[in-house]
């Protein structure tokens, strides 16, 4: 008897197959209502943010190194908030507040800025002055009303824009080069990565502008715990791996002297326990490796956003100023065997007719544009579930390949510090005119008890 | 991290009395076949799956006001600046001297129409001294029809400031203040269609 699909849904059968379906679907509309609740809390909860704009403004000569801003950021790092019950969780919508770190050239006019929760001003404050004391943060005017709103208003004003984000190469658990590499007891022979971008930003024409921004979101949740399997393999040594396996191969097809296994005792050739003796070691390269990999995850770390844009006049546009010049300079981080930055090229305003669906190219890579340019706009990092990366798609542009990376302090401090005193080729760095100094000692303060405490 | 943890039970929770209602349901109708039971479990799962779908539809409702808000118009129209109002304005009196027929007007016209692709290419950003190494400067591939029509253009004038004797030819005036027209028109400042 032929079967129908019909009969299926007849009798016992049939019950329990409605059954089964109706569990099934309630499983998938709750959890998709649950995740629809949950990404319209979370972006209410960042739309009431209220954040302050602060321009950082480099001393003339900044004798410290970068260490002094691992310790910054690690400081920042203790001030994370986390969802912690489930009123803020599922109310509230509560999610780790982040800051940028922006670095901005108009014009070949280099300025450095942070944006932060308003709240978190003065314990930031602190944390700089503490560490850089020549260093100033003021409260300016935010840049970002001088840059096109979306694509329209760019095209009308005659500009183009390039932009990408950038991502790392390997798994996170692997750091870049850091700021140590750079460094030398010889002064002479002491190099600051950061001066790479100076240049570069430098080289940036009247008209142009460019935007690098890197949004830091403390990381919250086991970080060591995440990559603990990593570690473990990596705790292994290739060699012994490469062994275990060539073992377990010959055990199972060798079978000497028909077709029953006979045990034989054979004695270990001279070349095996040469193996055996390899294998109770790492090689130097290996032990590096994990060394660094344990050291990186030993540190606090961000969930990074690198995203930079590049506005030019529509005739003086040349993108490979931005898309090779740009991204070069972060070459300088990059380690064979650890990690290294690329370009998320989903995400780059460079799309062709080849691209995967082929239709439309111009218009999706419009949209492209747009989406990087609203991104760059509200500095929003990049939606973490897959329901939420769903419900802020467009048609043209789905955007599901837009990706944070995390980095440790370590990394973050190399990327970004402000730049050493043998970086004078930077002369466009908008800089603290002049050196900051307590008063003298015993200097006679007159007037009444109350008085004094503004002074302080 | 705690609450994490927390929540992962508490949903693992929902989960386990999920498959004892899913199970019971199971129970209920096994236990009464071939009769019908006295309940039947479908009500209750599609009164469940009804109200899980209007949290949803209502939360959905409500989170379509906070998604990114992406799309623009694409080519539109715009008005002249008043600076571009006088460039073509001027752009008018060149073309009218151009096409008189007098040599002179024809060698002035020519003169002048380099002088707005001069103030045209320092006004977008190029910063050299003569109109020839601005035109160097145009790099990118997308302009390969400015820096050409502007190139030609250029050359023409070059020969006619050189030689005051150099003798005027209609045809080649016309070519070239064609390719004025074309930089200009390239860079969105003036419409042939509009003249």
């Amino acid at each position: 008897m032929p079967l129908e699909i019909s009969q299926l849904f007849t009798g016992l059968q049939g019950e329990i197959i409605k059954l089964v379906g109706l569990f099934v679907l309630a499983i998938i509309l709750f959890n998709v209502g649950e995740q629809t609740h949950l990404f319209w809390r979370r972006e209410n909860f960042k739309k009431k943010l209220r954040w302050v704009m602060l321009e950082i403004l480099i001393p003339r000569e900044t004798k410290r190194n970068p260490l002094a801003m691992e310790q910054v950021l690690s400081t920042i790092h203790g001030l994370r908030n986390e969802a912690n019950d489930l009123a803020e969780y599922y109310r509230d919508g509560e999610v780790t507040r982040w800051f940028s770190i922006e670095m901005l050239s108009f014009g070949g006019e280099i300025h450095f800025y942070m944006r932060l929760y308003f709240k978190y001003r003065a314990l930031v404050e602190a944390a700089f002055y503490s560490f850089y004391p020549d260093i100033e943060l003021i409260e300016v005017e935010d840049y970002l009303s001088r840059f096109p709103q979306n694509v329209e208003d760019m095209k009308s004003k005659g500009y183009e824009l390039w932009g990408t984000e950038m991502v790392l190469n390997k798994d996170e658990a692997y750091p870049i080069k850091t700021y140590p590499a750079f460094e030398a007891i010889d002064e002479n022979k002491e190099y600051d990565p950061i001066s790479t971008f100076l240049e570069v930003l430098g080289k940036v024409k009247k008209q142009e502008m460019v935007g690098i921004q890197l949004l830091l979101e403390p990381k919250t949740g086991g970080w060591i715990e995440e990559w603990h399997k990593l570690v473990s393999t990596l705790k292994e040594s290739q060699s012994k791996r490469e062994a275990m396996e060539a073992a377990k191969a010959t055990m199972k097809t060798s079978f000497p002297g028909g077709p029953l296994p006979i045990f034989e005792t054979v004695r270990p050739e001279k070349s095996e326990l040469d193996m055996f003796a390899k294998s109770l070691s790492r090689s130097p390269g290996e032990t590096d490796v994990l060394k660094a990999v344990e050291v990186n995850l030993s540190k606090a770390a961000f969930r990074t956003t690198i995203r930079f844009i590049y506005f030019s006049p529509k005739l003086m546009f040349y993108d490979s100023f931005a898309r090779r010049g740009l991204v070069s300079a972060f070459n300088q981080y990059s380690a064979l065997d650890l990690n290294s930055f690329r370009q998320n090229y989903k995400v780059s305003t460079r799309l062709r007719f080849w691209n995967w669906p082929f239709l439309f190219a111009d218009l999706r890579n419009d949209y492209r544009k747009q989406r990087l340019l609203y991104h760059y706009l509200r500095w929003k990092q990049p939606q973490k579930q897959l329901w939420a990366k769903i419900l802020s798609m467009h048609p043209l542009n789905f955007n599901l390949h837009s990706a944070s990376t995390v980095l440790n302090v370590e990394s973050i401090a190399t990327l970004f510090h402000p730049p050493r005193f043998f970086v004078i080729t930077a002369p466009h760095i908008k800089r603290v005119e002049s050196r900051k100094a307590g008063p003298p000692a015993g200097l006679a303060i007159y007037g009444d008890e109350e008085k004094i405490d503004k002074f302080l | 991290m705690e609450f994490n943890k927390l929540l992962k039970v508490l949903h693992t929770l929902i989960f386990v009395v999920g498959i004892l209602l899913f199970a019971g349901s199971i129970y209920l109708v096994v236990k009464a076949w071939p009769a019908k039971p006295s309940f039947d479990p479908k009500i209750f799962w599609i009164i469940l799956n009804s109200t899980f779908l209007i949290f949803f539809i209502v939360s959905l409702n409500i989170a379509r006001k906070y998604r990114p808000h992406l799309t623009f118009k694409r080519k539109s129209k715009r008005a002249p600046t008043a600076e571009e109002m006088v460039i073509i304005e001027h752009w008018r009196s060149v073309r009218h001297k151009a096409f008189s027929g007098d040599t002179n007007s024809m060698r002035l016209a020519i003169i002048e129409a380099d002088k707005i692709l001069d103030d045209v290419l320092r006004n977008v950003g190029f910063t050299a001294e003569t109109v020839s190494d601005k035109i160097l400067q145009i790099l990118s591939d997308d302009l390969y029809l400015i820096r050409n029509k502007a190139t030609d253009a250029h050359e023409y004038y070059l020969k006619l400031e050189s030689d005051p004797d150099y003798e005027v030819d209609f045809d080649e005036v016309k070519k070239a203040i064609y390719n004025y027209e074309a930089v200009l028109k390239e860079l969105n400042i003036v419409d042939p269609a509009e003249l």
